[in-house]
């Protein structure tokens, strides 16, 4: 049912508050400072890119939702020959990025897990879908750099390796999903070979929680277990509507050959890489003319983003102990806000009979 | 079967010597060859033997002319006042955009101006927005599609389907070669094959094809099999 492709160099936020005179000022704070970061990073660190190597960054600087409690995720991704140095440029840039400062504060380096912070390499990720080599690493850097990740470049020089191999992924999941070969309709197709490797990660990424919890003796487990609710369950929601933007989109029917087909595809499915999950979420249901649970949706991510920024609270969330949380008042706060959110989502994709709900009957568990 | 025209670039066979080139091309079955003066000091001796060259050149459909890559000795307007008599012949121009600094100069060579797309290490010239642009300054000019570069920059061929879309009407030729990881034309491999296969449907079988392979004259006529594979065997990509 959609139809076209969504514009990423549309602010669909800042066009919805216009028209319906809603302010989010938090979102709007957290967009205009994502900005600056990515503007201050590309200067600190354009040196360190070349036609072979990109420096990417993921998570809320990549989503443009800066907040004061942000880190800096970021992959420094090589796609070219092999080359030894590779190792030192990855310690200077570590290095670089530990001097910036932001408001005056440092830029939080990335967390314990070490996906991030470190160097990433096009053949592993555009080859290694599924299958023993392809490591929860390998996978969390090939989905993130379809849904929440941006190359730093400077502007009129976007085309690097990210782009390029940003494209290559794409083309892997199209070319190497059966759907797309010997069918005669015109009807557009629904890229499942996609779709189940972002399921896949949106379980992998819960699974993960509790090996996390596990790991780490429940450190961090009430901030954890909010964003996962929040932030990281929006960036899934954005990848299902992704898919489902090719959904009965009248145009991408298949009017031309296969290999024009796919390009064409290609090209649609790019539009959702280059903009942000929030947008995303915001032009489907604009396409679905589901505005009043697209508000709604919106005010809760206004308030989530609201306690993100509070330092006081943050840092009350990661201290928290799991055993205490149902007692405490902000996490109960927090909480309300995802019951909220998971209430609208429930209802955009299973109660309100649209396409969307037909799209999640039809692919999202089966 | 297609009958388009399968061309090599002189510089790619015979580096500066373009008399030997010809020689060397005109042995094969070729209707299509580039002039090649890619560096600067190329220049001038070549515009001088042209007059010379005339016969041996009838034997071809279609010439074309390829402008250096850089400047270093020359301006800008001079180069633009030394190509005129190529003009005048209404053979194209093939000329990097990042040479194109004051376009009212490159206006008066008008439809001779043949701007191709660059590979991936040039900041401008890489993809079709960047070069539309330069279009946009110069509505005369016509467009050389080099689908090695288009490769290299995006190996998944949709950027050169971008190209092929955005500036159909100004498709003059095409350069074809392998471009490696470190931008050096190779000779035709299965890999560039089953990526130029993609696009291929998007090339009128009136656009000449310019080799620019490098290879000896043995494998002049294996070379240009290589080529017509990209038009004639698209069973080749639906099997991959």
């Amino acid at each position: 049912m959609p139809d076209g492709s969504i514009d990423p160099k549309v602010d669909y936020i800042a066009q919805l508050s216009d028209e319906s005179g809603v302010k989010w000022p938090t979102i709007a704070i957290a967009n205009a400072d994502a900005v600056e970061v990515q503007r201050l990073l590309c200067d600190k660190l354009s040196q360190f890119s070349s036609d072979d190597v990109d420096f990417v960054v993921f998570g809320s600087l990549a989503r443009r939702e800066w907040t004061s409690g942000s880190d800096v995720d970021w992959t420094m991704l090589v796609d070219g020959q092999a080359n030894a140095d590779h190792r030192k440029t990855a310690r200077e840039i570590n290095r670089t990025l530990g001097e910036v400062k932001f408001h005056g504060t440092k830029l939080k380096p990335p967390g314990t897990e070490a996906t991030f912070g470190n160097m990433a390499f096009s053949h592993e990720i555009v080859h290694r879908i599924g299958g023993q080599a392809d490591t929860n690493s390998n996978t969390t850097q090939r989905i993130l750099f379809l849904m929440e990740a941006t190359a730093l470049r400077e502007p009129g020089d976007e085309f690097g390796p990210f782009e390029r191999i940003v494209r290559q992924i794409l083309n892997r999941y199209l070319v190497s999903d059966s759907n797309f070969h010997s069918q005669n309709d015109i009807e557009s197709r629904i890229p499942r070979f996609l779709l189940n490797d972002i399921v896949r990660y949106w379980r992998t990424l819960c699974v993960d929680f509790a090996y996390k919890d596990w790991e780490q003796g429940g450190k961090k487990w009430a901030l954890r277990n909010i964003k996962l609710r929040t932030s990281r369950k929006l960036l899934f929601v954005s990848g299902l509507l992704t898919v489902f933007s090719c959904f009965q989109n009248e145009s991408l029917q298949r009017h031309d050959d296969e290999n024009s087909y796919m390009l064409k595809l290609q090209e649609h499915l790019m539009n959702f890489v280059h903009s942000t999950p929030l947008n995303i979420f915001i032009w489907t249901m604009q396409q679905l003319e589901l505005d009043k649970q697209c508000q709604e949706f919106v005010n809760d991510y206004e308030k989530f983003l609201l306690l993100m920024d509070d330092k006081a609270i943050r840092n009350h969330l990661s201290e928290l102990s799991e055993e205490n949380v149902y007692d405490d008042e902000k996490f109960i706060d927090c909480q309300k806000i995802s019951h909220s959110l998971q209430k609208t989502l429930t209802e955009i994709c299973f109660r309100i009979k649209s396409p969307l709900s037909e799209f999640t009957f039809g692919y999202g568990l089966f | 079967m297609d009958k388009r025209k399968i061309g090599f670039s002189t510089g790619s066979i015979a580096l500066d010597d373009v008399s030997r080139g010809l020689d060397i091309v005109a042995q094969g079955q070729t209707k299509a060859v580039e002039l090649s003066a890619l560096r600067e000091e190329e220049l001038d001796p070549l515009l001088g033997s042209l007059p010379q060259l005339e016969d041996r050149l009838d034997s071809f459909d279609y010439i074309s002319f390829h402008a250096p890559s850089n400047l270093n000795e020359i301006s800008e307007a001079d180069l633009v006042s030394k190509l005129q008599q190529v003009a005048d012949r209404d053979w194209a121009i093939v000329i990097h955009p990042n040479l194109i600094h004051d376009f009212s100069l490159w206006q008066k060579l008008g439809r001779a101006v043949c701007i191709e797309n660059m590979d991936k290490r040039k900041k401008i010239g890489r993809t079709a927005t960047q070069l539309k642009q330069f279009f946009e300054k110069l509505p005369d000019a016509t467009f050389c599609f080099d689908i090695g570069h288009a490769r290299q920059v995006d190996p998944t061929m949709q950027e050169a389907e971008s190209f092929l879309q955005l500036f159909q009407d100004r498709l003059r030729q095409v350069h074809m070669s392998y471009v490696n990881s470190q931008s050096r034309h190779e000779r035709l491999n299965f890999e560039s094959i089953l990526a130029y296969q993609r696009v291929a449907p998007w090339i009128n079988e009136s656009v000449p094809i310019i080799l620019e392979t490098p290879v000896e004259k043995c494998n002049i006529d294996a070379e240009i099999s290589s080529a017509e594979k990209v038009f004639n065997e698209c069973s080749l990509m639906l099997q991959y």
